[in-house]
């Protein structure tokens, strides 16, 4: 009667540990998977940010038309190996930028990738100022991409 | 078991059910509750090198439409007011802080090189926009000389 008392009060504390560190695992679990997202997130960010100041600052295009710049675009990329597309109506389709002027600002839809096997699913926006006589122009680049 | 083991495991059962939804709720709340993202500040300050790289960018395309006539007297700092303009109106709209009548121009070969004599303040922001520190840059621009508006002298003989 004693013994079997004891295995049970033993059991019953194995299963409470084991719960207990089921929840730890979890919250570990779901803090890597945040910080993962985010970090993935960050460096698409980053390496976007840098590839289209890159392309800015080698692009003669930026002061012509919204069509010559959503070319320039395409091509720029396109000849670094990635997927260049835009996002119409939810939709992805691998075409170059979708750009449209309005006043001073050329707002141009677009979605990058490495592979069509994912899906560009990161928020972007950066913004372009190019001055000119009596304005500033802005060229806004927004979409989605991923780095992976 | 009799009556009172009965009881004392229903209580149990009820115990152990509030503790765990309590621990669950818990564990959910300090994973939602956790908003500082890694390498967050280190991000605003990789940001900087496309930032600068834009401003870059912007200066030249300034200068190429400030150039004018590389031949009046007056030109440098004809130059640099027109400068101004386009600079002040950049560090409006990005919160920079951008000296005034600040570059140095000479001519090298084919080419008008500008070089920024004091630094331009540029404050590294977080994602939320809060401003973690500030960094400084002296842009540079080099344009063709052929930019220059240079007025055609007509000399006529009789």
């Amino acid at each position: 009667m004693g013994d079997t008392r004891a295995i049970n009060i033993i059991f019953a504390g194995i299963i409470i540990v084991i719960v207990i560190a089921g929840f730890y695992l979890f919250l570990t679990k779901q803090t890597i998977e945040k910080q993962t997202d985010s970090i993935k997130g960050s460096a698409g960010t980053l390496q976007t940010d840098r590839l289209i100041s890159e392309w800015a600052s080698q692009s003669e295009l930026l002061t012509k038309d919204p069509d010559a710049i959503a070319q320039s675009f395409n091509a720029w990329f396109t000849l670094r190996g990635f997927l260049v597309g835009n996002i119409l109506g939810g939709n992805l389709q691998y075409a170059p930028p979708l750009c449209k002027e309005h006043e001073d600002t050329v707002t141009c839809n677009f979605a990058l990738s490495k592979t069509k096997n994912k899906f560009p699913d990161v928020d972007y926006e950066q913004i372009i100022l190019i001055p000119e006589k009596t304005r500033i122009r802005h060229i806004v680049f927004t979409g989605k991409v991923t780095y992976e | 078991m009799n009556k009172k083991g009965y009881d004392y495991a229903a209580l149990m059962v009820i115990v152990v059910i509030i503790a765990v939804s309590a621990l669950y709720f818990q564990v959910i709340k300090k994973t939602n509750g956790m908003n500082h993202e890694i390498g967050e500040l280190q991000a605003s300050v990789l940001k900087i090198n496309s930032e600068v790289t834009l401003y870059q960018l912007f200066v030249k395309e300034s200068a190429k439409l400030a150039v004018g006539n590389c031949l009046s007297p007056t030109w440098t700092s004809t130059l640099n007011q027109q400068l101004n303009g386009h600079l002040q109106a950049y560090a409006l709209l990005k919160q920079y802080k951008i000296p005034r009548d600040n570059f140095e121009l000479a001519f090298t070969g084919n080419e008008l090189v500008g070089v920024a004599l004091l630094p331009t303040e540029i404050p590294l922001k977080t994602k939320d926009g809060k401003q973690i520190g500030t960094a400084l840059f002296k842009p540079t621009f080099s344009i063709q000389v052929s930019a220059c508006q240079i007025p055609l002298q007509i000399v006529t003989t009789s």
